[in-house]
């Protein structure tokens, strides 16, 4: 069992039991909605890729769900301002996660934090600084890595290299699905943790007076 | 919008922007050396070396890395103890069927390729061939994270984008492996280029190899160390190369990937000894959380000669199909332990995650009080009342 799944798992039980209610309700989602997507991405993951063309395939729970759930994420903005400031957060941390895979060190064990899961640090304070919002951290999370992915195979096949782009395709296993969740869970963490502090601060004010 | 739009031209116009040249591995990579305590040359290793990383000898004493200088590029290993560890040789019974033996690699000495040396060991079970640790098949399932990983004798070059010498590696691994009637699934799908996304990008080829449900999950790669003398090696009187297997300890299944791995060299050094060189066990997962049966074996190095690499598939193709399906009851044993140890890793993992959800739940309802009352209602609610009891709501003070 991998760590993105049993992650998924934990989402699902944390939904459950209502621990991630605040930011389910920032995603505009109920606790049904939240458990129907965790199972159709679960599910989604283990339906083999969809080949669309030789050069391009997807996966419907690592790829599919959380598009849709992105772009209904979007749709479901309040403003325009907001509908930006997520798709300007989705494409800075597809730049983030491009950069990431570029430039760290190749192998493995030269890094500390497993890529995969930069990628969703990384999409989680950008999201965050950028527009400090827990939608927008799920948007670029997962376009983000989407983003990127897309990026490399389009040099790619610049460069005369057929290689197939596969849009989560490892399923519930993806760092599309992982950097989304993480990105949406560290946002709830970073806000709320800034969140209390502000209100600390601003009670603390309010008692000095 | 104006300088919104500019700003998403200008994060769009940095992404190719990122984009450098690719160097070979061969020149990229850091190369550490490993080193005793007393001082004595260990072994060398292409890619960061950590404190606590373990190293397996190929006379399989277990060495721990106890110092290293990343600005020399030395490590320093502290000898721990013998590695034992099980292996099972399958031979012909003198009834005519095939019978399987378990000898310990340091019970005996080393045993020509196929001889009867597990059986001076002690057959403990007889057992056919046929396989049931992928439903019933006789199922290996392999592919190469880096698939540009080549081999500069033969190949000119370290590094090619298009026919790499590891796919014929590859390649040359499978065919060996059909021909001893196992199935073999070789995906030779690209994940290029060989940088940090390599591994993200072979996890989805793993992912699907996964749903095959094979015996064993293999990426095939070839190490990046300069010396080809430390993997040359003339086994069974051909020239061929030694194979290095590789565990990475940061997943939770890498208790069974080690123990497969053991089970690898153990087997191999009774049937071909020096074929496995050595195990390394590392920092990184490499994929193998996904997989308890799975492992990277590296065939040679960037400075071996290729063809060398590929006489040593069909030895390392001989040793997987012993130790896969060298019978019914060992292919048993090995999902059980593969589960077993798996499940442990799990088990720790589970735990984390635990304690970092309720140190979420903690900053998400500030206090103790309120994640119980809060873990009580969802609770409740989620089980319709018949599991915990729903706290009261506060009164209205209105």
């Amino acid at each position: 069992m991998s760590f993105g799944f049993i992650l998924l798992i934990v989402v699902g039980i944390l939904v459950m039991f209502g621990v991630g209610q605040r930011a389910l309700d920032r995603l505009r989602l109920t606790d049904k909605q939240a458990m129907l997507f965790v199972a159709l991405i679960i599910v989604g993951g283990v339906i083999p890729d969809i080949q669309v063309t030789p050069l391009f395939a997807f996966n419907i729970g690592g790829a599919l769900i959380p598009l849709a759930l992105s772009i209904y994420l979007i749709a479901k903005a309040d403003t325009a301002w907001e509908k930006w400031r997520a798709l300007i957060a989705a494409v800075l941390a597809g730049a983030a996660v491009f950069a990431l895979g570029r430039f760290l060190p190749a192998e493995p064990e030269r890094t500390q934090i497993a890529p995969n899961y930069l990628y969703g640090i990384s999409a989680a304070v950008i999201a965050y600084v950028f527009g400090r919002s827990r939608r927008a951290s799920f948007v670029a999370g997962v376009l983000g890595v989407m983003l990127a992915d897309t990026a490399q195979a389009v040099i790619n096949w610049s460069q005369g290299i057929d290689q197939t782009l596969i849009l989560g395709g490892a399923g519930a296993f993806d760092a599309v699905v992982i950097a989304g969740v993480l990105a949406v869970l560290l946002a709830e963490l970073f806000g709320e943790l800034i969140e209390r502090a502000a209100r600390g601060a601003h009670t603390g004010e309010e008692k000095g007076k | 919008m104006k300088r919104f739009s500019a700003i998403l031209m200008l994060a769009l116009f940095l992404m190719p922007v990122c984009v450098r040249a690719e160097e070979p591995e061969y020149q990229d990579d850091v190369i550490y050396r490993i080193y005793q305590e007393g001082g004595q040359y260990l072994t060398s290793h292409a890619g960061k070396v950590y404190q606590d990383d373990e190293y397996i000898a190929e006379d399989n004493k277990l060495y721990i890395v106890t110092k290293v200088d990343d600005a020399l590029l030395t490590a320093t290993a502290s000898y721990v103890g013998m590695e034992t560890a099980e292996a099972r040789i399958e031979t012909q019974s003198v009834f005519g069927g095939a019978a399987a033996a378990t000898v310990s690699p340091s019970a005996s000495p080393a045993a020509s390729p196929g001889a009867s040396a597990g059986a001076s060991a002690g057959a403990t079970a007889a057992a056919n061939a046929s396989p049931n640790a992928s439903g019933g098949k006789k199922l290996v399932a392999m592919y190469s994270t880096h698939t540009d990983e080549s081999y500069e004798p033969s190949d000119g070059t370290s590094s090619k984008t298009k026919g790499a010498g590891i796919l014929d590696v590859g390649t040359a691994l499978k065919g060996n492996l059909e021909k001893l009637g196992v199935q073999t699934v070789y995906d030779e799908s690209s994940h290029l280029p060989h940088d940090a996304g390599a591994y993200r990008r072979s996890r989805q080829t793993a992912e699907e190899l996964m749903k095959k449900q094979p015996a064993a999950l293999l990426d095939i790669h070839r190490d990046g160390i300069p010396d080809p003398k430390e993997y040359d090696k003339t086994i069974s009187g051909k020239q061929a190369s030694k194979v290095r297997l590789e565990v990475g300890r940061s997943n939770p299944n890498s208790d069974a990937n080690r123990n497969f791995a053991k089970e690898i060299k153990a087997t191999a050094d009774k049937m071909y000894p020096g074929l496995v060189k050595d195990i390394f066990i590392g920092h990184g997962n490499y994929n193998q959380e996904l997989y308890p049966q799975s492992v990277l074996l590296e065939f040679g190095t960037v400075s071996t000669d290729k063809n060398r690499a590929i006489q040593s598939t069909q030895f390392m193709a001989n040793v997987l199909d012993n130790v896969l399906f060298g019978g019914a009851a060992k292919a048993q044993t090995n999902v059980q332990q593969g589960n077993q140890s798996a499940g442990k890793g799990v088990l720790w993992l589970i735990g984390g995650v635990i304690v970092a959800g309720i140190i979420f739940a903690l900053v998400a309802t500030g206090t103790f009080d309120s994640m119980k009352h809060r873990l009580a209602r969802g609770t409740s609610e989620v089980t319709g009342g018949s599991i915990g009891r729903k706290p009261k709501e506060p009164k209205d003070p209105h």
